[in-house]
């Protein structure tokens, strides 16, 4: 089966089990029952805040590689122009 | 010995050619590896093919050039350049000096210590990272990354990355298959890559925005991506 496959059978067993358990189920149950769809997105949703915002903390510039690659620039040109290639 | 072959699709690359061709072969003599590179160039505008013309006349065999009539992606690239390669050991990087040869030396170590199939590089690992992205290009990437580890429950740092160094044979079976486009297709080479039970190996690399000529970049590339993504969901 493919992932996409994996995760619609996921999704449809945890549906049934939820539609089933708001249908079966009174008062304090049916009351976080009817809530756990919004606490399920708000949870997949913090958690990619989570990991996307860590990640880009961690992504860090290199501002001295752009500099050295300038200089290696200027080292190619530099070599053929001893060539004396007309580029 | 080892031979490593690098396959550099080129369109209106002319200022960055000759950088990245030099680059290249320095890192290798410093360093005693035997390289050579294909050209594949796609017919452009900007005069890239009389450049690697006179790029063949101080490198001679070691630089191949391979003409295309028009751009035809970068799949297609790969396997005409395969096809040309004499090394064992393939080399898939962008020519606009945004990935830096002196990483091959890492990327070739990573291989030998580990006899892994496919070595990565990494900006999301430790000592890897970018230069001359702004905020919203970093924040478009790491989400792109996000999405597709999350939605295909892939392990991979960087599964949008297109430095990487192959074992031939690999390189060869794989890209046979791949049927995505964009960056969807760097996605899909590790994921097959994985399927048929070969071992990846990730090395940080820093990736610094192109310096010459314009990004091929735009805002249909994000589209593209997603349909790409959409479509790998229901493949593997």
């Amino acid at each position: 089966m493919s992932r996409g496959t994996n995760l619609f059978v996921a999704f449809s067993i945890s549906g049934i089990v939820w539609i089933v358990t708001l249908f079966l189920s009174t008062g304090y149950v049916n009351e976080v029952a009817k809530s756990m769809p919004t606490y399920a997105l708000i949870l997949y949703f913090s958690y990619a805040l989570f990991k996307v915002g860590g990640d880009l903390a961690r992504l860090k510039d290199y501002p001295e590689e752009a500099q050295s690659l300038q200089k290696e620039v200027e080292e190619a040109k530099r070599f053929y122009k001893e060539k004396g290639l007309k580029l | 010995m080892s031979k490593y072959s690098v396959i550099l699709p080129t369109y209106n690359e002319r200022e960055n050619l000759p950088i990245i061709t030099y680059l290249i072969f320095e890192m290798a003599k410093k360093n005693n590896l035997d390289f050579e590179i294909i050209i594949i160039e796609d017919n452009s505008p900007d005069g890239t093919l009389q450049v690697a013309q006179e790029l063949k006349k101080v490198y001679g065999d070691k630089l191949i050039i391979h003409f295309r009539e028009k751009k035809l992606g970068l799949g297609s690239a790969y396997m005409d350049g395969i096809k040309l390669c004499h090394g064992n050991y393939v080399v898939i990087m962008d020519a606009d000096l945004s990935h830096h040869p002196k990483y091959l030396v890492d990327f070739i170590q990573k291989q030998k210590n580990t006899n892994c199939d496919i070595v990565t590089g990494s900006r999301y690992i430790n000592k890897g990272g970018v230069m001359n992205w702004g905020f919203d290009r970093k924040l478009t990437s790491r989400g792109a990354n996000f999405l597709a580890s999350t939605m295909l429950g892939v392990k991979c740092s960087d599964l949008t990355g297109s430095f990487r160094l192959y074992k031939r044979e690999v390189l060869e079976k794989v890209i046979k298959d791949v049927v995505s486009r964009g960056y969807a297709f760097q996605m899909e080479i590790i994921i097959r890559a994985r399927q048929y039970g070969y071992t990846v190996e990730e090395v940080p690399i820093v990736f610094v925005e192109r310096i010459f000529g314009e990004s091929k970049l735009g805002a249909s590339e994000f589209q593209i991506y997603l349909k790409g993504l959409w479509k790998l969901l229901w493949t593997f």
